[in-house]
């Protein structure tokens, strides 16, 4: 039971990452394309977001044949997936202390948290909630 | 009677050996250097019983394959020096690596002891071994030592002295598979032509030296009658696919082994090991250490942007309380000269320590050892062994201290190749040059330009590699084994004493050899007496309009010419020239509108300039260690004109392509 929640979630995961992540590259080949409004047009951004997919997705045949060690596939991708959210993260709080510093706070808006590194972390929070914190402490004590 | 016996202890690096060698001989040690080499020999004796024990330590190797010097004098000794036994001396706690040379000592037919070192330890962590099942299953003597308290040293010596009288030893031969095994045959059946050759190595040995491509094996095939029937063979064969073939198959005949004999060493893999399953993949490793690089190079430029916001703040308010100074020419000297010069490079620390940071959490995380073991198959691909890569790691925080990291490569050919390449690894220095124009002219993907600049500098160096490797410096390089150490959660206080150890040369340059850069260029373009600071009537723009028409066809004006040129001191001086020449000291933050305002640039010139100044010649400080290290001015000058020439032609085929591409200007 407790598996097949990680096999939903990696290919979840995975399949949203990836998708994100051909989107920015879509967006940003082709200028003609509309971006949306949560998705920019970024080719480097969105090929994090591919790999990061990707490594979500390269978990899940083993973890449905039940193969040993196909969880480290989900765990890695919930590593990258933080430590991106944590990039974007600082990123726009950077942006937003220097308009608070040197600029007028009423230009900054909420709106430009929306982008996929941030807001799909938030769905890797509640993964590593369930999952992550006994396999992160294994690799502090090892 | 007394008997006397020599006993060579072989073994892996840090497994105890010279522990183990002290805790056998004692105070009855004596030094020397092995033959023709500086690579130290220790010997020393012990009486066990009625038997004198001559016992000779040999230099710690992975492997007996011939790709360093320590692997060749030790394999030379066991051959050559005919050591009644050889005690391989074995981590514990690390059977699965250790046993690799245990199988290829095993070939060569030499009687055998394993010393089971490091045991105590081995137990603590509750790992189970089962020394007779062991001894058994590899048909080789196991003792258990712990040479740190002295223990088993006794049974150790005993097992030495009955080897010592058995007789004969056959040589303990792994199956190597139905592709493999056949043109082992044909090898040894080549050999036996040459009765002298075989009489003085085992011919099975040799056969599979000569199919891993052991260079050492193919100089002794040179010279026998045998050299025909063995080159026609080898001729048709990929000996990096067989070497590699071959260590699967040891590695496999050591899994087997391994269950049976330790109950608890093949136990549940570890956090480490699950992370390295993903992170090493031939598949996801490369583009996992790329994203990981990017994401440190898009956080250097954004969370760096209101410190430096928060300096150039402060540089104003100075340039201001500067300009009311009397006499005019201190005011000029303290606003042109010190705050438009050391200021516009002090405005980059929090980049520089930024980027230090996360470098320093990557390695202390244990990342980077990782990141090293997979570029080792790109390396090895264009000639290069991964052991290079630490180096180039090294310096994107500063070249000097990467190219005296090259010490730890072993072969001369190798480690100057990883020498030659490292100037074109972007260090600290460079980047502010980066962020100040990629900021300017490329405003929407800053960190997306810098990232790509880095990578640039991480392809010349490979591609210069390859070029150099198929020309002027060929051979094969030494295969890359390193031990991972586990993944640790980095400390705040550990990051930021490691940023700060790599990160404080810049703010120390900032006080000596870059103010002494920006007063020298301030002088030069103050000077002569009653001329316009940095014009072209002064001396600095003088210099800049001599040498400023090698640089046209790469769309350079005669400012970034001498900027160019002061950069070859120190490379953070081009920033500091800038500000200088376009006279913005009063006002920190006009070098970028100067810049902007300046017909002469554009995106694409800004582009070439950031090019030109990645590969340019290297800094004097980097110069001067590439001199030390490799004892030549030759390689040395060749670094210079090579480094030089690479970056004019990038930044000429930047510049000119683009104006074709934009209509026949530069824009």
């Amino acid at each position: 039971m407790k598996n097949s929640i990680k096999l939903f979630f990696s290919g979840i995961m995975g399949a949203l990452y990836l998708g994100c992540g051909f989107l920015e590259i879509g967006f940003w080949i082709v200028p003609g394309l509309a971006a949306m409004e949560v998705v920019p047009a970024d080719i480097l951004g969105g090929f994090v977001l591919c790999v990061i997919g990707l490594v979500f997705l390269a978990g899940v045949p083993g973890l449905r044949s039940g193969t040993p060690g196909a969880i480290a596939y989900l765990f890695v991708g919930l590593l990258l997936s933080l430590a991106f959210g944590l990039v974007a993260f600082l990123a726009i709080g950077a942006g937003w202390l220097e308009t608070a510093l040197f600029g007028d706070l009423s230009e900054w808006s909420a709106a430009e948290m929306a982008v996929p590194m941030l807001y799909l972390a938030l769905g890797s929070m509640a993964g590593y909630a369930a999952w992550g914190r006994e396999f992160f402490r294994g690799v502090a004590r090892a | 009677m007394s008997k006397k016996i020599t006993i060579a202890l072989a073994g892996n690096p840090n497994v105890g050996k010279s522990t183990l060698f002290t805790a056998i001989t004692g105070k009855r040690q004596h030094t020397g250097n092995w033959p023709g080499v500086t690579v130290e020999k220790k010997s020393g004796s012990v009486r066990h019983h009625d038997t004198d024990i001559e016992v000779v330590d040999l230099p710690g190797t992975y492997s007996l394959t011939a790709y360093s010097q320590d692997e060749v004098i030790a394999r030379d000794f066991i051959i050559d020096g005919k050591p009644d036994v050889v005690v391989q001396v074995v981590d514990a706690t690390s059977l699965e690596r250790n046993l690799y040379l245990t199988t290829q000592l095993s070939e060569l037919g030499v009687p055998l002891v394993i010393a089971l070192n490091m045991a105590d330890m081995a137990e603590q962590r509750g790992d189970v071994i089962d020394l007779q099942k062991m001894s058994k299953y590899l048909e080789i003597p196991v003792v258990r030592t712990v040479g740190s308290k002295g223990e088993g040293i006794g049974g150790l010596l005993d097992a030495v002295v009955r080897e010592s009288g058995t007789s004969p030893h056959h040589e303990h031969s792994i199956g190597y598979g139905d592709r493999v095994e056949p043109v082992i045959a044909d090898l040894i059946e080549a050999l036996r032509q040459d009765p002298a050759l075989t009489s003085r190595y085992p011919p099975r040995w040799l056969a599979v030296r000569l199919l891993e491509g052991d260079e050492d094996a193919e100089k002794k095939i040179k010279v026998s009658r045998a050299r025909d029937a063995i080159y026609s063979i080898l001729s048709g064969i990929d000996a990096g696919e067989y070497e590699a073939l071959m260590a699967d198959r040891r590695y496999e005949v050591i899994a087997a082994v391994l269950p049976q004999v330790c109950t608890t060493c093949v136990g549940e893999m570890t956090a480490s090991d699950l992370i390295d399953r993903v992170v090493t993949s031939r598949y996801l490793g490369i583009p996992i250490f790329l994203v990981l690089m990017w994401g440190a190079f898009e956080l250097t430029f954004t969370v760096a942007s209101p410190f430096m916001a928060m300096i150039e703040a402060v540089q104003e308010y100075l340039a201001g309380v500067a300009a009311g100074i009397q006499p005019g020419w201190l005011a000029t000297l303290i606003g042109d000269g010190l705050i438009g010069g050391v200021g516009s490079v002090l405005i980059f620390l929090p980049n520089i320590f930024i980027l230090l940071f996360l470098l320093a959490i990557l390695e202390d995380s244990g990342y980077l050892a990782r990141a090293a073991f997979v570029m080792d198959r790109l390396m090895y691909s264009i000639g290069l062994p991964g052991r290079s890569f630490i180096p180039m790691i090294v310096g994107f925080g500063c070249n000097v201290p990467a190219i005296m990291a090259t010490r730890t490569i072993e072969d001369t050919s190798d480690r100057l190749i990883t020498i030659l390449i490292n100037p074109f690894i972007s260090c600290g220095a460079r980047l502010p040059v980066f962020v100040l124009f990629a900021g300017l002219f490329f405003p929407e993907n800053p960190g997306t330009v810098i990232f790509g600049l880095y990578v640039l500098g991480i392809v010349v160096a490979i591609a210069s590699a390859k070029l150099f490797r198929a020309t002027i410096l060929p051979g094969k390089p030494a295969p890359f084994l390193m031990e991972m150490p586990p993944y640790r959660l980095p400390t705040a206080m550990t990051s930021v004493r490691h940023m700060w150890d790599r990160g404080s040369m810049y703010i120390r340059k900032a006080g000596g050899i870059i103010l002494i850069g920006a007063l020298v260029i301030w002088a030069l373009a103050a000077s002569p007496a009653g001329v316009e600071y940095g014009s072209a009537a002064s001396y600095a723009g003088m210099i800049g309009q001599a040498v400023q028409p090698l640089f046209a066809p790469l769309g350079f004006n005669w400012e970034m010419t001498v900027s160019l040129i002061f950069g070859f001191v120190a490379k953070e001086i081009v920033i500091a020239s800038l500000g200088t020449l376009y006279g913005v000291g009063e006002d920190a933050g006009a070098l970028e509108g100067a810049l902007l305002a300046d017909p002469a640039l554009g995106s694409i010139t800004a582009l070439a300039f950031m090019v030109f100044v990645l590969l340019y010649l290297p800094c004097i400080a980097t110069m001067a260690v590439i001199r030390k290290e490799t004892g030549s001015w030759k390689w040395t000058a060749f670094s210079i004109v090579f480094g030089t020439a690479v970056a004019y032609l990038a930044a000429f085929i930047i510049a000119r392509g683009g104006a074709l591409l934009f209509g026949g200007v530069i824009p």
